[in-house]
């Protein structure tokens, strides 16, 4: 009798393990119906593509809408015959979704559409767990589709993979709009009898002036002219040292350049770094940076900006969208004005920038129409667009305080948006095109510039970044005919293999370059960053750098 | 006389002793405490003050707007009855576990002969582990993933909780247990009513661990399940509390207009406050019931009367 229980416990406990095993296989096979023919850009019957949803926290939704049924489901169900389902969806802002992603790949067990960084995509690639786009691409491409893969030839041959595509890149914008510039504020600049400076020395003054004159005259000596982040003194946005190096013609923000010979080094361990940085430590030492910079994250020199302290800094076309155009609306004569970055000598300075192409969406090996990721972008492309008319992209593009496109699982566009509209806003203001032939985009920009110069603060982030004056006409107007935009020589993703190296390099130079300009260090100690550098492995680095991106 | 004179010394002695100890468990006391109530002064406080740093320990432009918004939040509140289902399901499979495993691993030698065998199949598991991808794939393959089963059954019985109970036990006289046993009872009857009565201190230090595990867990909802909606609620406030610069780094190259997106959500420090501070909440009411048991249930072994 025990024995007899004991076996059924025993054999039911098999049984429940079995059916919670066959259970999980059964999801694993949904979906699934044969390749279906396509006629016209649609498929003739409709097919079920599963995708990975990259969650935002952020995200809202219309009523009645959430990730499984959106407009942009409905719409693509409707247009080309592909019925949308979640595989899963995961935060995009913790690593949860890049977690669940490498869980996915370990296992053979992926979404059909999906989108990654690159060394996920190479890493899926190279298992051969991804479908090869190229001939798909070619042959169900929209005209649209072809053409912007066209103008960003360079960008889409450095994301091929032994010749082959694996995915469709998110391109998204053109690198020279990825440019920084030095921020002032105009209303402090008024109040020091001062203009705006064109060189180092004159930066200099400026600054001195922002420190030493009580510019927001509350008289308390308790501003001063550069704001830099410490901890983060390249990637936060704003707050960079960019500026900093540019003025020395120092490659600043982690990028990498040729040589004289020819050979692609590390901006970082380059002399001209260490003039930047001795120019840094001296302002640090007169107190006209900030004197508690080494412990500011991006958050807190921000708070010193929102509680006027800092006159200057160094940062992106989109600081006056974020963090600046707060400030503005809470202070209207707080204008903080772009101006292009300022040289030490008689050469102008150039602003670094940084691959332009960083999601790759993939399609999975395993998915039996993968020409439906391309038929999804060719609809993405068309709907959303540069002319796309007002009435459309308040749907899918941004329906009220909901960003829809983000919505779409194949997202590109051409990534010139921003200098068109300056282009055409300028050409507004010359006479020489009328406002009624503004379309779509354009058009609604252009309204938003028009509408902060009549007086609605909250628009002032669009007419710092594309207004006359503003961070895209100093790209248009000076940075480009200039040639004063230096891309990095890393086309595509960083080695895998070297990344975690490069990494440790890349937290001790923040280290370094913060002992330095705060005098904790001499300058001298630059050396000791170079040896540093070589202990870390940075030759290997290099060496690996020019076999992969130098030929 | 003497005596007297050695008396104020100690007194003197004692008196600078108590006011040091007064000033440093003082100081400790408060570090543990400020950041709360700053936590609580921001979520009470106006944004403008609030992004400008303006706030300390006393809320500025006072406002309940953030915890208005955390009430009104479905999320928010879908994520905490999650984590309140689990912390019921959780805490009572692990005891439903833990006290049979305790009970039998406690017996003495002489009546389980295997016992140090045992012993070792449940310590190792707490010296190695697989990793991340084997304990996903065995979640996988189970179908638990997306699931409430697979925060609870991959750590169903916490080994560390097993040994101090196991060592509870083994403190309470064996003559008890032997006089239930002449008395016709069997293990089971034993267990129920002569060793778990006896084990309240330690049953609730085990039970106040499962508790806190279950609540400030949050690295397997991000892991395991398929959905946002099914985060418990640490894997979500671990979502919304992200550092607006690592945001802001992964934004780079897209288009402006996300940027503008950014902008209300990094302005939204404040109520991000409130959901933390309702999040602390229930664990900090559940401690000072439960904290008494907490010394004797993890260090008492012997006999007591």
């Amino acid at each position: 009798m025990k024995g007899l229980v004991k076996k059924g416990l025993a054999l039911s406990l098999i049984f429940a393990f079995a059916a919670s095993t066959m259970a999980g296989c059964g999801d694993e096979g949904k979906g699934s119906g044969g390749a279906v023919s396509i006629v016209d850009g649609k498929f003739v019957e409709p097919v079920t593509i599963t995708h990975a949803v990259a969650a935002d926290s952020a995200q809202k939704f219309a009523e009645g809408q959430s990730y499984d049924k959106n407009v942009w489901t409905d719409y693509i169900e409707e247009q080309l015959g592909i019925k949308l389902e979640v595989a899963w969806s995961a935060d995009n802002g913790t690593e949860a979704y890049g977690n669940k992603l490498t869980m996915g790949i370990a296992n053979g067990d992926l979404p059909d559409i999906f989108t990654a960084y690159y060394s996920t995509y190479a890493e899926a690639a190279n298992e051969g767990l991804l479908a090869d786009m190229t001939d798909l691409i070619e042959e169900y491409g929209s005209d649209r589709l072809k053409a912007i893969f066209e103008a960003n030839a360079d960008l889409i041959d450095a994301c091929k993979i032994d010749g082959k595509l694996y995915c469709i890149p998110a391109l998204s914008v053109a690198s020279e709009v990825n440019t920084q510039f030095l921020w002032i504020r105009q209303d402090w600049l008024d109040a020091v009898h001062m203009s705006a400076p064109t060189t180092w020395d004159e930066l200099v003054e400026v600054a001195r002036a922002f420190t030493t004159q009580d510019p927001d005259g509350n008289g308390k000596d308790d501003t001063y002219g550069i704001g830099l982040s410490g901890t983060s003194p390249w990637w936060g946005g704003v707050a960079s040292f960019e500026g900093f190096a540019a003025a020395f013609h120092a490659v600043g923000s982690q990028n990498w350049i040729k040589d004289a010979d020819g050979r692609i080094v590390y901006g970082g361990v380059q002399p001209e770094m260490k003039e930047a940085l001795a120019a840094a430590a001296q302002l640090y030492q007169e107190g006209i940076l900030d004197p508690e910079f080494n412990t500011k994250d991006v958050d807190a020199v921000i708070a010193d900006v929102y509680s006027n302290k800092i006159g200057m800094l160094f940062g992106m076309n989109y600081a006056g969208y974020w963090p600046l155009g707060s400030v503005v609306e809470e202070n209207p004569d707080a204008v903080w004005k772009p101006y292009a970055f300022v040289s030490a000598d008689s050469t102008p300075a150039s602003c670094s920038t940084w691959w332009p192409l960083d999601q790759y969406t993939c399609v999975a090996a395993s998915c039996e129409n993968p020409a439906a990721a391309v038929l999804i972008a060719n609809l993405y492309v068309e709907t959303l667009n540069d002319e796309t008319p007002a009435e459309i992209s308040a749907i899918y593009d941004y329906a009220g305080d909901v960003s829809a496109y983000m919505l779409c699982p194949v997202r590109l566009s051409s990534g010139t948006t921003e200098l068109d509209t300056y282009r055409k806003i300028k050409a507004i203001s010359e006479g020489t095109l009328s406002y009624e032939d503004l379309e779509g985009k354009y058009k609604s920009n252009y309204d938003s510039v028009q509408a902060y110069v009549d007086g609605d603060v909250s628009q002032y982030g669009y007419w710092s970044q594309l207004g006359i004056g503003g961070c895209i006409g100093i790209v248009v107007d000076e940075y480009m005919p200039g040639n004063r935009v230096i891309l990095t020589e890393i086309h595509g993703g960083f080695p895998t293999e070297v990344s975690g190296d490069m990494g440790m390099i890349q937290s001790k130079e923040v280290e370094y370059y913060a002992k330095i300009i705060s005098g904790v260090l001499p300058v001298d100690a630059f050396e000791d960053w170079l040896a540093e550098f070589e202990t870390l492995g940075g030759s290997h680095v290099t060496d690996v750098v020019n076999e992969t991106f130098n030929h | 006389m003497k005596k007297q004179k050695s008396k104020i010394r100690t007194s003197t002695a004692r008196k600078i002793f108590n006011v040091c100890n007064i000033i440093i468990l003082t100081i400790l006391a408060l570090t543990c405490l400020l950041p709360f109530i700053n936590l609580l002064a921001v979520s009470l406080s106006g944004q403008y003050a609030v992004n400008s740093n303006a706030v300390s320990f006393w809320p500025k432009d006072f406002n309940l707007k953030s915890y208005q918004f955390v009430l009104e939040s479905g999320s928010f509140l879908q994520a905490f009855g999650i984590t309140l289902k689990r912390v019921f399901l959780g805490v009572t499979v692990n005891l439903l576990l833990i006290i049979p495993t305790a009970y039998v691993l406690s017996q003495e030698e002489s009546r389980f002969a295997m016992r140090r065998i045992y012993a070792w199949f449940f310590v190792i598991t707490i010296l190695f582990g697989a990793g991340l991808v084997p304990w996903y794939t065995v979640v996988l393959k189970t179908g638990l993933v997306n699931t409430i089963w697979a925060l609870i059954l991959p750590d169903a019985v916490p080994v560390f909780s097993v040994l101090v109970l196991m060592n509870y036990m083994r403190g309470i006289p064996i003559d008890l247990k032997d006089a239930a046993f002449i008395d016709g009872a069997g293990h089971v009857r034993t267990l129920v009513s002569v060793v778990i009565p006896l084990c309240k201190p330690s049953l609730a230090t085990i039970t106040l661990f499962a508790m806190v595990g279950h609540w400030n867990a949050w690295f397997d909802g991000l892991l395991f399940m398929d959905r946002t909606e099914n985060y418990p609620l640490q894997s979500y406030l671990q979502t919304i509390v992200i550092n607006p610069e690592q945001y802001l780094s992964k934004m780079r190259g897209s288009s402006s207009s996300s940027i503008r997106e950014l902008l209300s959500f990094v302005s939204a420090r404040s109520s991000r406050a409130a959901q933390l501070f309702v999040a602390i909440l229930p664990i900090m009411m559940v401690y000072p019931f439960l904290q008494k048991y907490f010394a004797t249930g993890l260090t008492m072994g012997g006999v007591k009367g």
